[in-house]
């Protein structure tokens, strides 16, 4: 009976741990409410000082996430775009928001949306990438720029 | 032999034709491009241009070598760029086959108003010695992508910052410098490799 009265404490201490339930209604527990995979900054071309970022977000709480503006303090200027082909035509625009639906993911990806990046003459080797709604900081991340 | 014999050994000499015949006939089967459409040579209008070393650039510039023109400008960091690896990307696939006589890839800029041949020049040294970057007035970029069908547009984004739409097509000129297919986007490297031999030991 002993391990079975262990492996109760243990998961009684787990969920004393855990706390209350997320207040900002996360599905996936211990994660925060938006998460970046699969991060690619790759260099700007020579000579260039735009380039594009590209990730994939992820909602993981019960509630749509509103991302207003992207904020690097390595980078002149940084814009959500996207990319759209039609009737042959190839366009850009810039989008003023991107929503991330609850428990959804959504992809920064070559030929679609995109992260739009300005450099500075001199090209950093680590990039901060800050995603706001409003005023509020959702999420930090630092990613290496590669020499793709 | 018995005629049991004489009919089995008839079959057999009238399958093993019939397979040689239709062998023969696959084999001579033109193949055909997946995705280029092939047109009638037509010439290209007049243009006086300037390449990425600054020098003149006309129409007649593109005899002598099959080229890839794309239309596509210096500050879009997406598409261009992707459109001109993939591009670059066919050539490899092509030399790799074996293939001696390799198309020159040319940007145009539909974006001539910052994409001096200085700024061409560093552009289209990422996409190796055989790319070539043109640019100049924007009435001599007209001129060209006229008659071609090549649209292009300025479009704001914000305050003094701006974007260029354009004609994604990648359009085929001839040895002679004449326009001879069109390959819509879409683009992949290896509908190009497929389709440029095809086209180039075809016309």
């Amino acid at each position: 009976m002993k391990p079975i009265r262990l492996t109760l404490l243990v998961a009684v201490l787990l969920a004393a741990c855990s706390g209350d339930p997320d207040p900002s209604g996360s599905v996936a527990a211990n994660l925060p409410p938006l998460t970046a995979a699969d991060v690619r900054l790759p260099q700007p071309l020579s000579g260039m000082r735009m380039g594009a970022g590209y990730l994939t977000l992820e909602n993981n709480s019960a509630q749509d996430i509103r991302i207003t503006h992207v904020i690097s303090p390595e980078l002149e200027s940084v814009e959500m775009h996207e990319s759209i082909l039609k009737d042959g035509v190839s366009r850009m625009k810039k989008l003023p928001e991107v929503v991330v639906l609850a428990g959804k993911t959504i992809a920064f990806e070559p030929g679609a949306k995109h992260l739009m990046l300005r450099y500075p003459e001199s090209i950093p080797s680590d990039v901060t990438l800050r995603f706001f709604s409003g005023e509020d900081l959702l999420l930090s991340i630092v990613t290496t720029v590669t020499g793709e | 032999m018995d005629s049991r014999k004489i009919f089995i050994v008839t079959v057999a000499i009238i399958a093993m034709i019939t397979g040689v015949w239709l062998s023969s006939k696959v084999l001579q089967e033109p193949v055909e491009p997946r995705v280029a459409s092939i047109l009638p040579a037509s010439d290209l209008a007049e243009f006086s241009l300037l390449d990425q070393d600054g020098n003149a650039f006309g129409r007649d510039d593109f005899k002598g070598s099959w080229s890839l023109l794309f239309f596509g400008f210096t500050h879009c960091p997406d598409i261009c760029p992707i459109t001109l690896q993939v591009l670059v990307n066919a050539r490899r696939e092509m030399a790799a086959a074996g293939h001696d006589d390799l198309p020159t890839i040319v940007l145009v800029s539909v974006d001539p108003e910052r994409d001096t041949p200085e700024i061409m020049r560093q552009y289209v040294s990422n996409f190796g010695s055989d790319t070539v970057g043109i640019t100049g007035s924007l009435d001599e970029v007209r001129k060209l992508t006229k008659g071609l069908g090549i649209y292009f547009e300025k479009a704001e984004l914000d305050g003094d910052n701006y974007t260029v739409n354009h004609s994604a097509a990648v359009m085929v000129l001839n040895p002679e410098g004449r326009l001879q297919a069109i390959f819509s986007a879409p683009h992949s490297a290896d509908n190009f490799a497929h389709d440029l031999p095809i086209l180039m030991s075809n016309l």
